[in-house]
Order: C-alpha cells, then sequence, then structure tokens
C-alpha cells in the first residue's frame, strides 16, 4: 500500500483553456486555524518564495501593522512595484480529504494586498519544496507527497 | 467547484462545504474568514470564484 498522500488538481472555476479543456491548478488544503475550514494553496515549481493573501495573517497569529517581518521583497501590483513583507508562519497541510489530520510546518510566508487569485496560497521553492519533497504528475493531475506516516506530526 | 456555482458567485470568496454548496460568500477573504469564525459556520474549504475577466495567472511578477 502506499505510504502517500496523493491530491487531486482542482478546477477552481477559471475560464477554460482556448482549446476548450478546464485549467486544473495542483492544490493542496491548507489549515490556518482550528475553527477554520481549509485553504487553498497552489504548488509553483517556478516561484522563488511563498506567498498568501495578506487577508490570512491575523488568522496566522501576525499583526500586520505591529510586527516587524523577517525582510521586504518587491512584487509587482497592479502594475506598478509594492514591497510585500515576509513573516515566519505556521501553517498545516491537511491529509487528503480529512481536515483533522495533517502535518504542521514553519515557513516564510509574504502578505501580499489585493489579492485576487482564486487561491489564498502560493507555495513556492522557500516554503514549500524546500520541505517536502513532491511529485506534481499532469498526466494524472495529481499531487504526490511521501507523507503517510507523518500523520499529525511536525514537519 | 460546480459550473452553476461559479456563475452565482464569480469575484467572490466562498465557503464550500463537503458536499460542494456555498455555505457564505463575502467580497474579501478577510471578512469571510471573520465571519465564519464570529457565527461557528462549519464549511470545508474556502476559495475565490475568479471573475469573469480576470487574467490567468501564470506565476508571480
Amino acid at each position: 500500500m502506499s505510504d502517500a498522500w496523493v491530491y487531486d488538481h482542482q478546477d477552481l472555476g477559471e475560464p477554460v483553456h482556448v482549446d476548450g479543456s478546464p485549467i486544473v491548478r495542483p492544490v493542496v488544503p491548507l489549515i490556518v486555524a482550528d475553527e477554520l475550514p481549509a485553504v487553498l494553496g497552489v504548488l509553483d515549481s517556478g516561484s522563488p518564495i511563498s506567498v498568501a493573501s495578506a487577508d490570512l495573517f491575523a488568522f496566522l497569529g501576525v499583526d500586520m501593522e505591529a510586527d516587524d517581518p523577517l525582510y521586504e521583497i518587491p512584487l509587482s501590483v497592479g502594475g506598478g512595484f509594492e514591497r510585500t513583507p515576509v513573516f515566519r508562519v505556521r501553517l498545516r497541510l491537511s491529509s487528503p480529504g480529512d481536515h483533522t489530520h495533517g502535518v504542521s510546518w514553519s515557513l516564510d510566508l509574504g502578505a501580499r494586498s489585493r489579492w485576487r487569485l482564486p487561491f489564498a496560497v502560493l507555495l513556492g521553492q522557500r516554503g514549500w519544496f524546500d520541505s517536502f519533497p513532491t511529485r506534481i504528475d499532469a498526466t494524472t493531475s495529481t499531487v504526490e507527497l511521501p507523507l503517510g506516516s507523518a500523520s499529525d506530526g511536525e514537519h | 467547484m460546480r459550473a452553476e456555482l461559479v456563475e452565482l458567485f464569480r469575484g467572490r470568496w466562498v465557503a464550500l462545504d463537503d458536499t460542494g454548496n456555498v455555505v457564505a460568500d463575502s467580497e474579501e477573504l478577510g471578512e469571510l474568514l471573520e465571519r465564519l469564525e464570529a457565527v461557528g459556520l462549519r464549511a470545508n474549504t474556502v476559495q475565490r470564484v475568479p471573475a469573469a475577466d480576470d487574467p490567468l495567472f501564470v506565476g508571480l511578477s
């Protein structure tokens, strides 16, 4: 029996591709607080960093007004550049189909304002791929993580 | 997400239950999460339904 966690890619309601095929994203469910539903994290191995909607950070225990970020990074927003603060936070990756089990880990996460993407978190090289060996298979539209034995653990 | 719900909630953040139905929606993610927390409403996942004219995301710039 496979010891991997496998997540199906998801159609987030984006307009179909010009050839009529649906756009599906490699998505994992993330818990930011026990009493809240999962938010969606899209895996992007081409992104050097991980960023999220600034709206999430209060629920992650970050006071955006009072807490000093680890550092800032310039990202383009609405045609201009904006310095994006990066904070150390903890997220929990939910196991497939069961948000009551998961693996928690710490990552540096940028807080981007005016977020209009269909998912709340973009998981890149720093913050995701440097923590989780990940296989993204576009032939089967799945994400596979060798994490089965790590349920309810720390990472 | 089901096509009929996509058309109903374009441009909105939505909370979906285990069956894929929308149980709450809001203009902003923070507002939606605050409301869910305040009323103790159970949902499975939260996402934003893309607006019809949203550009296709292909990476950070």
